[in-house]
Formats: C-alpha cells, structure tokens, sequence
C-alpha cells in the first residue's frame, strides 16, 4: 500500500472550525503559562541591569551581599561559559555582559532570594562601576566614520574591506540592469524611508522556573517558540549537555518571533546550581523592553522607474538595519523581500547589518519585510496618485505568478499574488464610496515560509483513540490544526485525539515554532506520522488474519481484505485493532521525524481606509481588510486570527509604536502606558478573506500564514494617510506629532 | 553539472560570471564542491546559506536532491519569526 | 519585618493569608493562594491581564496592595464556572475563536463579566471602550467583541424568557 501519495482531496474534519482542544484551560485560569510554576523549596532571581548605553564594567563588588542571609546565591559572567565562540557567545554577551555594558538593560548580575521583594532588596547593595563610553543608537550615525566602536571584529565575510567595525553584514541581489532598466522609464521616482523598532509586545513576559544540581543535570519549564533551542542554548552556556537539561514549554502567551531568543533560563540554571534550589525569574515589563529584541530600526533608500502604462522598468533599494549591539539584523531578509511580488527585469536589492547600543534584536514576524514593503509599497502608491493609475491593476501589471523569476533569484512555483489583487479588485471595501477626509491605501506584502527539523509521534491508545506528541510550541492553536489533520487521517472524531506539547527528553529535536513553519512541517509531519500509523494497523490486520501485506487495504477508518480475501473477514476497525494490539504485537506507533522543505511562500494584499484628523494629526483606522494566500486553511478561525493580529500589530507599529531612546541613550518608553500598542477602541473590525491557492510541497497546500499579515499594513496605511491629509509619510511611526510636521512641511 | 547563480554579494568575490558549473547529488556535495573550486566562498558557505534547487526552496536541508541539470540558486541563510 | 495577617472573600470563600507590606495583591492571589489564573502583563496597569472584580468594581489588582483586601469581595476567573457548567462569557471566548495565545483571556473574561453585569446591551463602541484597558496582542480584538457581544445577547434571552 503506498500512502505517500495519498491526499485528501476532500475533507472532512480538515477546513472545520472545532473548538480548540486547550481552550477550557484558558478560560477558566487553569492553563500554566511560564510563571505559573512553583516548586519546594523555590527561590526567585532577579538580574541587575545596565543604566548605562555604553560603559565598560570596572567592577561589581558583591560583598554586601556576602553575610546577608536571605541571599541564596549571586552569579555574573565568571558564572558561564568562557570559550564559547560565535553565536553561542553572542547569546551569552547579551544575557549577561561581560567586559562591556552594549546598552541601557544590559544584564550584570543576578541574585537568588526567598522572595521576590528580597531579591530586588539584593540588587540594590550591588555596587558596580562603570567608566562611561561614547554610545550611538542610530543606524546611519553608527555607519559613520567616527561612530562609537560597539565591538571590534564582528564582521560577516560579506562585508567589504575598510568599513567601519559596527557594518558586520553586506547583502546584494537582484538581476538585469537597473541603469539602462532606469533610461527606459517614463517617471523614476525615489525616497529615503526610516522605520523605528518596534517590540513584539507579547502580553505574557518572559519567565522560567529552572533547576539544576551540582551533576549538571537541569529541569527547565519556560515559556519559549523554541523549548529544544532552550536545552541546546542552556547547555552550551554552562558547559552541560543538551540531553541533560530537560526542557518543558509552558503555554506560551505570546511571542510573535521574540520568544525564539534566550534570554533568562541559562541565568536562573546558573542560580540553581549554586543555590541547589530551584529558582524562578520573571522578567518585569521595563525589562523585557529594555533587554529583549525588538525588531530593527531601519534607513532605506528606494528608488523605482515606471513606464506611463504602469510597468516597472527597474528597481533599486537599499535597506539598512540596526540589530543592536550584535550582528544579526534581518536585512538581507527585507533585501529579498522588497521587490519580490513584482516581476522585474532590472533589479538590486542591498543590505546592511549595523551595530548600535541597543538591545540584540529579535526576530518579529516575517522579519524585515514589512519595514522594506513600507518603503518599496509607498513609492509604488505615489506612482499610481502621480500617473492616475489605479493601485491594484499597477499591481496586476506587475505581479509575479507561476514561473516569474523573483527579485532573489530562482523562479517562483505556484504562488496566490494575482488571487489576492483580484479578491481585493472584487471585495466590497474596494467597491464602497470614500467618505470625505477619508484616504484608502492598498498594499501588497510577501513572506518566505519555512520548514525545518521537526519529529512527532502518534500513539494508539487501547480505546482506539490517539495521542500526538509535537515538539512545536503551539502559539496560536496549532494543538487544534494538528488534532484535526490526526482526525482527517484516521477517521477518528476530532474529540478522540489529544494534542500535546512534549518536553525535550521525549521527541526528537524540533526547530522553534518560528517562520509560519508549525502548520506546514508539524502538520506535515502529522500527516505522515498518521499514515505511518495506517500501515501498520494494516499490517496488525494481516497478521491477526494471517494474510500477506498487500492483502489488506485501509479504507474509512477500516482494514479491510482485498481481492479474493474480501468477504472473508469482517473489517477491523481502528478501535478493534487497539483493543487486543498488546496481544497481537505491542504497541502501535506512527512516528515522523524529517526536515521538510518545500514551504511555500505568501502573499497578501490589504485594503486600509484611513483618516487624518488635521487639527491633531491623529489617524483613525476606519476600515480594514485582509486578504491572504493560506493554501489551506485548516482551521479557518485560527487562520483569520492570524491574518487579524497581524494587521493590528502593523497598524500599531504604523501609528504608535516606537523606541524612544534620549541623548545619553537610555530607553523613555519601556512600558505600555508610553509604549502604546493598538487597544480594542483603536481598532475598526478586521475583515479578512482567506485565498486558497495550495502549496505544491504539501500534501494539504498547506502555507504558513502567521507572518504575512503583517508585511503590507505599514504601506498600506502610509498609503491611506497620503490620500487623506496629501502628505507622503516616510517615517514610521506616523504619530500625531510627525504627521503634523509633515503637514506643516507641505504648507511651508 | 549543475547552474549555480550565487546571490549579487558573493559573486564580487569570485572572478568567474554566473553561472557556475558545479557537480554533487546533493545540495551538501554541491556547495563542498563549491567551496574547493572558489575557496574565496568558504568563510560566507560557513556562515551559512540557504538556496532553491529548481525552484523549491532549500533553507536548511543539505540532503536535498541536485539533478545534472538542475538551477541551483544561493542566497544568505534566512529565517523567520 | 512583620507580615500582615488578611482575612478576605475570594470567589465566595473566607481565605485568610499573610502579606508583606509592599505585596500587591495580584502577588498575593498567585504566590499565596496560588490562584495563578490571575496574571501579570505590566505591574504597572497598564495591561489589564491582572483584573479582578473587587467589591464589584474592575480593578487591576497589581496596582492594590494584598492587605487592602481585607474585608473585601474579590472574584477571580477561577470563580467564573460554577457547578462544573462554563459562564456564557467563557462558552462564546470558546465558540469564537476569541482567543490565540489565551494569556489576556482571564483578565478579559472578567472585565466582561463586569461589563455586561452593568450593561446586558452593550453596542460594539461601549464593549470596544470598556475592554480599552485589556491589552491582548493576538487577535486584534475582532473575535473577542464577537464573543462579548454574543454572550450579552444570550444573557439577554435568559433574561427576557424568565
């Protein structure tokens, strides 16, 4: 019997809105997310940070803490690792400095108390001194010739001789040539953009509660995308094993790529072990602004030539991002983003990593693409207001499909771009009048997908019901997709399987649920693991009737014999093959553990109707829509949720959202109240259609989607504010204050 | 044989125009391969590299199949959030 | 330092703990009664992930100290099901997907449960401005005004069909 090969053409259970399986524990309290564990015995640390940008550590004298009793034990940098090399000591540097504090937050020391309320007693009698360095925060100031060096030697091979030591990453793509593409255009039009960094904002912080003893072994239960690159980083930070420090992913409230990095668990391991208890950290909000990765600030350059009939002739960007004081920065990410929904002919794309006194940057959905759509998209919307053409038949002229070569090199496979701009030509919004004072703006965004190591297992219970161990923290309900592939698969009702996210002593490494990457490789992985199970319920039924392999065939939910067998047994059901398999065999299994390839990259295209109050420069969002490829939904009320929180933390990003840092380079913002993402007031309904174009390297036509969504929303409402108040905004945020100088700026 | 197009920034470190001929089944032999005929590209194939073999896109896999004919592009290792 | 000894109502029943001074009372829910359903986004209300219905008023609890509890009637999520049957805020948060990550889900439920209390007819703007003060950072809010907005209509025919 092959199954590779099979697909469910039609499904059942597959495209259903079921309630989640982990939703009665959430509304009623009794989900545990990272900080609701408590052990015997638990202390709980705290970690002294920086209150400088810039600052060499001269000392940190402890010894006040040396007779205090309520102090279980104290770690700094001597603590860790000394020869670790790469990114492994990037990630050390930024969780706990060593010779240099990089930026305002920087950990310095952490201590152990019995109570929260002593340990930050501790970190008061700390003494630390400090010799104060020149600090620089801003991507082009950094670039500069006589810009603080933030750390000598941190250099990709990429970068071109004699740049100045914080340029630690050069990217360069694209196809053609852009200059004689340029001679050929009727208009060319180009813009410097910048975009500040934005936070993730996940509602839960960053918390861990972690054991180890004296033997190296550690215990850790931790909110993270990524348990199994928490036990990988944990044990290369304090020279213990990654099979000997078990890993637990609390659920998890929130992450949106932020909690893919490490940052608190090696801290409290290290506690643990000199304390021999177990200890707990919670970051507070002010820290987890000042010392977790946002995502970068960025200065970009766009320039593009169009022919009068809306056909781009060449295209050129440049897009430089800040990472903070590593390297790292996703700008080869909006390089390669930039241009790809259109299909060009002269094309360059540029990239450069550049080092700040800022926080390690993170990840933050779909990486580097909405900051360089903001830019690419907005240019596009000031040829369509420049030339009277309409912005989505631009974008039609120009779109990638099947077979277009990408602005990044290989051709693409088959892609949704066209069904997003037709869904959007056709969509009510598109179609309604426009209120005066009102401005609608389009935009269109593109995201890669991944795949990446991913292992599951599937145990039949003896009732004939299943149990799936996945290894992908389930940040958005993907505990519900997977139940119902498992359903799909083995005609069980969707109540008959329990999902569940397994520690890292039982599965096989998995990557982190990052990259869109849960729904395509864990759902595939499930899909696989269910046919593996299939098989060898078949192959139970021919043993038991003492037929050949091929003798039998799954169909419905049930073996069955086939050909000349057929008849002479009654058909087994999965429940039947259960309830005597530990006399029939043992145990039945379905296992997968693979690193699929093939995800495929989305496409999206939202509809924004803005209005700029002109008095106050305050904009209101008054109609949102989102359209986007998802392949195949799975669970469309999961799907639409996404595409929803993806919008709302672009129009945040685009509207309010930004880091403030003053001259000495200390952070102003790090809280909600002067941090301000979108609340439920700010918001119109999010209207979402979901497009169906299926991925050919997944056996559904799975693609991610949680990223996407978040990629045209900057441009899309720049777009909407430009045909509003007709000021073209090329700074994000577009807050009251800057749209009132872009204003004034017109008039004068 | 396959084509190897590599992306804007490596190929200023190498002499020879795109595309390059290179052997290797697999997506890990083609970039050995590689990295012996134009030492230059080791340090940025260390560093890491994702790539699409005839269209698909490889990030991770160096186990992935190459054909005689396969289009072979190579770009800066990427991720996601 | 001497403790302070509190006597309070938490979901109806008499509970009697001992505080530092300093303690919030979001401290004192999770680390004394270990009513971890109550959780911390901020500590600085801003969030609204920390609500608690207090004498029958929204409040964050990370800005009230635990001994101002004392004497007081507090209700946690954990006290929103009774008799093993989910409130019809809960069953609609359920029904319609109105939650990702589920960590604003508490706090949310509760200053519904307060909302809807005073306003069994809420139109979207009120239920939009009234849950202003609970962050969540998934949904963008849409499926959540949904669910309240649905839950509010069922109190309503409950209430009419008495």
């Amino acid at each position: 019997m092959a199954f590779d090969n099979v697909s469910a053409k039609s499904f059942k259970v597959v495209g259903t809105r079921p309630e989640r399986p982990d939703g009665i524990e959430k509304v009623t309290g009794q989900a545990r997310f990272g900080a609701d564990a408590y052990l015997p015995g638990m202390l709980h640390g705290a970690i002294l940070r920086s209150p400088h940008a810039h600052a060499k550590i001269l000392s940190i004298d402890i010894s006040a803490l040396e007779n205090d009793k309520s102090v279980k034990a104290v770690v700094t940098r001597n603590d860790f690792e000394c020869n670790l090399t790469g990114e492994d000591w990037n990630i050390l540097e930024n969780i706990m400095a060593g010779e240099k504090a990089l930026y305002d937050g920087h950990a310095i020391a952490a201590v152990a108390c019995s109570s929260l309320l002593e340990a930050k007693d501790a970190l008061k009698k700390i003494i630390v001194q400090y010799e104060i360095l020149p600090h620089v925060t801003d991507v082009e100031e950094a670039m500069k010739e006589n810009a603080p060096v933030i750390r000598e030697g941190s250099a990709r091979s990429s970068v071109p001789k004699g740049m100045h030591p914080n340029i630690v990453g050069y990217h360069e793509s694209g196809h053609g040539d852009v200059e004689a593409g340029f001679k050929e255009a009727d208009l060319i039009l180009e813009e410097n953009f910048r975009t500040e960094a934005a936070h993730q904002g996940y509602i839960e912080p960053h918390a861990c509660l972690a054991t180890m003893m004296p033997d190296g072994k550690g215990e850790v239960w931790c909110c993270t995308q990524g348990h199994f690159n928490v036990a990988k980083v944990c044990a290369k930070l304090l020279g213990s094993d990654a099979s000997q420090i078990r890993v637990t992913a609390s659920e998890i409230g929130g992450g949106f790529g932020g909690k893919t990095a490490v940052f608190i668990e090696p801290v409290a391991l290290a506690l643990s072990k000199k304390a021999t208890h177990p200890v707990k950290i919670v970051m507070s909000r002010n820290e987890i602004f000042r010392a977790t990765g946002p995502t970068s600030s960025t200065s970009m350059h766009v320039k593009i030539g169009m022919k009068k009939n809306g056909k781009i002739t060449a295209a050129e960007g440049t897009f430089k991002l800040q990472g903070g004081a590593f390297p790292g920065s996703p700008m080869a990410e909006s390089a390669m983003c930039a241009f790809a929904p259109y299909e060009l002919d002269n094309v360059r794309s540029v990239g450069w990593d550049v080092m700040c006194n800022r926080p390690k940057q993170a990840a933050y959905r779909a990486p580097g693409s909405p900051m360089a759509a903001f830019a690419v998209e907005s240019i596009i919307d000031e040829f369509c207001k420049r030339l009277k053409l309409d912005p989505i038949e631009v974008r039609l002229i120009n779109a990638v499909t099947e077979g277009s070569k990408s602005s990044y090199g290989p051709k693409f496979q088959r892609i949704g771009l066209v069904e997003t701009l037709e869904a959007a030509k056709s969509h009510p919004h598109y179609a309604a009048p426009i209120e005066r004072g009102v401005g609608r703006g389009i935009s269109c965004g593109f995201w890669f997908n991944f795949g990446g190591e991913t292992c599951v297992s599937l145990a039949l219970s003896e009732d004939g019901t299943a149990s799936l161990s996945v290894g992908t923290p389930d940040i958005g309900g993907s505990r519900a997709s997977m139940s119902q592939i498992v359903s799909e698969e083995l005609n069980i009702p969707y109540e008959k399987v329990r999902a569940t996210v397994a520690d890292t002593a039982t599965l096989g490494y998995n990557e982190i649920s990052h990259g869109s990457r849960v729904t395509f490789a864990t759902g595939l992985a499930t899909i696989k693991a269910a046919q593996d199970m299939k098989k060898k319920l078949c192959l139970r039924a021919a043993k038991v009737w003492g037929l050949d392999e091929e003798a039998v065939y799954w169909e419905e939910g049930y073996v069955k014999p086939a050909g000349p067998n057929a008849g002479d047994h009654e058909p087994l059901s999965i429940a039947d093959i259960a309830k005597t398999m530990g006399r029939t065999g043992g145990p039945i299994v379905g296992h997968y553990e693979a690193s699929p390839e093939g995800a495929g990259v989305s496409f999206a295209t939202h509809i924004v109707d803005a209005k700029v109050d002109k008095e106050t420069g305050f904009t209101s969002i008054e109609r949102y829509t989102v359209i986007q490829d998802a392949g195949k939904a799975i669970h469309p009320s999961y799907v639409e949720g996404q595409f929803q929180g993806g919008a709302a933390q672009g129009i945040g990003w685009a509207l309010n959202e930004e880091y403030i840092y003053d001259k000495k380079g200390i952070l102003q913002n790090a809280g909600f109240l002067d941090y301000r993402i979108p609340v439920a007031s700010d918001l119109p309904k999010i209207d979402t259609e979901i497009i169906e174009v299926p991925n050919p390297g997944h056996p559904y036509g799975v693609r991610g989607v949680g990223e996407t969504s978040i990629c045209p929303p900057l441009a899309a409402i720049a777009n909407a504010v430009s045909s509003s108040a007709g000021i073209r905004m090329k700074q994000l945020p577009m807050s009251p204050p800057k749209i009132l100088e872009a204003m004034d700026d017109n008039n004068g | 044989m396959a084509d190897v197009y590599l992306w804007a920034g490596a190929k200023r470190l190498i002499e020879d125009e795109s595309p390059l001929n290179i052997s290797g089944k697999t997506v890990g032999e083609l970039l050995q391969n590689l990295v012996v005929k134009y030492p230059n590209l080791k340090n940025i194939v260390r560093e890491g590299v994702s790539c699409s073999v005839d269209d698909k896109l490889v990030f991770n896999s160096s186990t992935e199949t190459v054909f005689e004919n396969s289009e072979v592009y190579i770009f800066e290792r990427i991720s996601g959030g | 330092m001497k403790k302070v000894h509190v006597s309070t109502t938490i979901n109806g029943t008499l509970k009697e703990f001992l505080c530092d001074t300093r303690e919030t009372l979001l401290d004192a829910l999770r680390d004394h009664m270990l009513l971890t359903g109550t959780k911390e986004g901020c500590g600085t209300g801003d969030c609204g992930s920390c609500s608690v219905i207090f004498d029958g008023d929204v409040i964050c609890s990370c800005l009230t100290l635990a001994a101002e509890a004392e004497g007081r009637n507090i209700e946690t999520i954990e006290g929103m099901a009774e008799g093993g049957e989910l409130h019809v805020l809960q069953k609609k948060f359920l029904e319609h997907a109105a939650l990702q990550c589920g960590i604003c889900t508490p706090g949310i439920l509760m200053a519904s449960k307060a909302l809807l209390k005073k306003n069994n007819n809420p139109s979207e703007e009120e239920a939009r401005f009234w849950l202003a003060g609970n962050l969540c950072r998934c949904t963008g809010y849409d499926k959540i005004i949904n669910a309240v907005l649905d839950a509010a209509r069922e109190i309503r025919e409950e209430s009419d069909g008495v």
